[in-house]
């Protein structure tokens, strides 16, 4: 569950989020909408608690995170969230498996065990032939379910998707559609940032929210 | 828990393995510089204390006109009434110059049973044994030893005497190699024959040794000995071993080239990291807080990258220095810090094991280079993410 009462975040020269409110149940899926600028990055920002509203109340799987100090904030993500960034953000020079590992690495699961929940994912998502090759070297359609099977690995409750189709031709949108299909159907909150009208008209969503300026 | 952090610094390392490398070669430079020069300089020091004994609490000499003459050995019966001495004895030393080798010898004349050389002679000298039933003797290092016996072909040396005719010393022993730095190129031998070879009348002496029972008392006898005897210069061991010890020259140009240039090379990379992280580092840090890691494993495993670059530093460096300076001898940096002269680049350096010279060296680049890393990564970890991930 996502829930944002009178959010607003200044930064220095822009106010993205003025008074934004939204309320995700868990378990819904919801699509974010509007124009370039308006503010999707910085909700998704804001959900994951990867920075703090200027005001307002952020409450995420029945936790308060607006006001979290770094060291909980991480705590928190690591229980609570999985974030698909728009550029995937993965460590460019690692090989697929130790990408999809990582945020395994500081918990206290046995080293093998991590292995298998890898490998798991990764079979799902159609990657595990490429486990060793470095992830630099992968397309973009590969590198992105690598950021997938990253963000599901800590088996979060939540997952942010920030345009995850603006990279991605008509055949891998559709197989995206299908991931997040099968993520839905897990029981998570899903919360995917888009202005794709493939994703916002595929019925995917149980809501859709728009930003505005 | 740590384990996988772990493992992530020698993954991540390995993807940033250029760079790594760079920091291992320098910061492993630096280190056997520092290892060495430590080791050798313990090793010196050691070797000049081994000679130190035998060095008089004060020396007297006469001056006169700027000239060093001979000095009557009858003052000592003067300077032994001194309160506070407690014995003083004339002493007889100088240069012998060994053309063949071009080079100077020191000729030392001694009562090897005189107490204040009976322990460390004992200690310094080889194979000696044959002096009691010997009334002339010489002792010398084993270079100059080895040397005599392919230029003579016997274990004898005949001196020139300044009259002309010639005196024949058989060598009695050879110092151990431990005391070699002092002694390469000395020669010592009975008081008789010293006097001859040197040229010293009776009765006369080159200085007169004053040993004082209470070190403290020093300074005090050394002043009221300079007021009774204004003609004489009055010298303390302390003094003496200053200028020892400015034998070993660190401002050295090569020397001091060498080690300005890796500490240079250390400092820009320890600056290189306190002006901050650059974009990729940032969004690496980044995105490790994205995928849930806290600050404090975030410098853990900043920490493991630094402890298991400078371990191989140093685990690379200790063995290199410990051969280079042991093994082979230092060459370049040793005649730096000795002087070049005939004998002298054949002395041994005696094995010290330097553990606080080891720990000295760790101590002043790991935890340099670890907080240069350490601190820019704990700042960029507790500063808000999304920043760096745009
Ligand atoms: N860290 C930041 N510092 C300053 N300004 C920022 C920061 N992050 C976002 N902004 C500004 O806030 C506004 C909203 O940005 P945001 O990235 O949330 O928009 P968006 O809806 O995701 O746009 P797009 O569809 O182009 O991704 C923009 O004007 C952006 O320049
Ligand atoms: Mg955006």
């Amino acid at each position: 569950m996502i829930k944002f009462t009178s959010v607003t975040k200044k930064y220095k020269d822009v106010t993205p989020l003025e008074n934004f409110s939204m309320d995700i149940a868990a378990g819904e899926t919801a699509i974010l909408s509007g124009r370039s600028g308006s503010g999707k990055t910085t909700i998704l920002a804001l959900a994951a608690a990867l920075t703090r509203p200027t005001s307002g109340n952020i409450e995420v799987n029945s936790k308060q995170t607006a006001k979290l100090p770094e060291e909980f904030a991480s705590l928190f993500r690591r229980e609570s969230v999985g974030i698909i960034f728009q550029n995937y953000n993965l460590m460019p020079n690692l090989t697929t498996l130790d990408n999809v590992t990582l945020p395994l690495l500081p918990t206290k699961i046995p080293f093998r065990q991590q292995r298998e929940r890898a490998f798991a994912l990764m079979e799902k998502l159609g990657i595990a032939d490429k486990a060793k090759t470095i992830a630099g070297r992968l397309s973009g359609g590969e590198q992105q379910r690598i950021a997938i099977a990253r963000a599901l690995i800590n088996n979060p409750p939540v997952v942010l998707a920030d345009e995850p189709t603006s990279n991605l031709d008509a055949k891998l949108t559709e197989n995206l559609l299908e991931i997040f299909a099968g993520i839905k159907a897990e029981g998570r909150t899903l919360l995917i940032a888009t202005h794709d009208k493939v994703v916002t008209e595929s019925g995917i969503a149980d809501k859709i929210i728009r930003t505005e300026l | 828990m740590k384990a996988g952090l772990f493992e992530f610094a020698l993954c991540s390392m390995s993807g940033r393995r250029s760079k790594f490398i760079f920091v291992y070669i320098i910061l492993t430079l630096l280190m056997l510089l520092c290892f060495s020069v430590f080791f050798i300089t313990a090793s010196l020091r050691a070797e000049s204390s081994y000679g130190s004994e035998a060095v008089p609490d004060i020396s007297v000499t006469m001056n006169r006109g700027g000239r060093n003459e001979l000095i009557s050995t009858s003052r000592v019966d003067d300077i032994i009434l001194i309160p506070g001495v407690q014995y003083a004895e004339p002493a007889y030393f100088g240069l012998y110059r060994f053309d063949y080798l071009k080079a100077n010898l020191t000729v030392v004349g001694i009562d090897p049973f005189a107490q204040q050389y009976a322990q460390s002679f004992e200690k310094a000298v080889k194979r000696h044994k044959n002096i009691l039933t010997q009334e002339r003797w010489m002792i010398t290092g084993n270079k100059l030893a080895d040397t005599l016996k392919a230029i003579y072909n016997r274990d004898a040396f005949s001196f020139a005497k300044p009259d002309g005719t010639y005196l024949e010393l058989p060598v009695a022993g050879t110092f151990s190699p431990q005391s070699q730095l002092m002694s390469a190129s000395t020669v010592l031998t009975d008081v008789e024959s010293a006097k001859e070879i040197l040229g010293i009348p009776d009765g006369k002496a080159v200085q007169i040794s004053v040993y004082v029972g209470n070190p403290e008392e020093t300074d005090t006898i050394a002043q009221k000995l300079s007021v009774m005897f204004p003609d004489t210069e009055v010298t303390t061991k302390a003094v003496k071993q200053a200028s020892v010890s400015n034998l070993f020259d660190f401002s050295s140009g090569i020397f001091m080239l060498v080690f300005s240039v890796s500490l240079f090379t250390f400092f820009i990379i320890v600056f290189d990291r306190a002006a901050g992280l650059n974009m990729e580092e940032r969004r690496e840090i980044a995105v490790l807080k994205a995928v849930g890691y806290t600050p404090s494993d975030i410098i853990k495993v900043r920490f493991y990258e630094t402890l298991i670059t400078a371990i191989s530093s140093f685990i690379t460096a200790l063995p290199l220095a410990l051969f280079y300076v042991y093994c082979v001898q230092a060459p370049l940096l040793k005649s730096i810090f000795i002087g070049y002269s005939y004998m002298r680049p054949d002395f041994v350096l005696p094995f010290v094991f330097p553990a606080k010279e080891i720990a000295l060296t760790f101590m002043a680049t790991v935890p340099v280079y670890a907080a240069a890393v350490i601190i820019p990564a704990w700042r960029a970890s507790v500063t808000d993410a999304q920043e760096s991930l745009r």
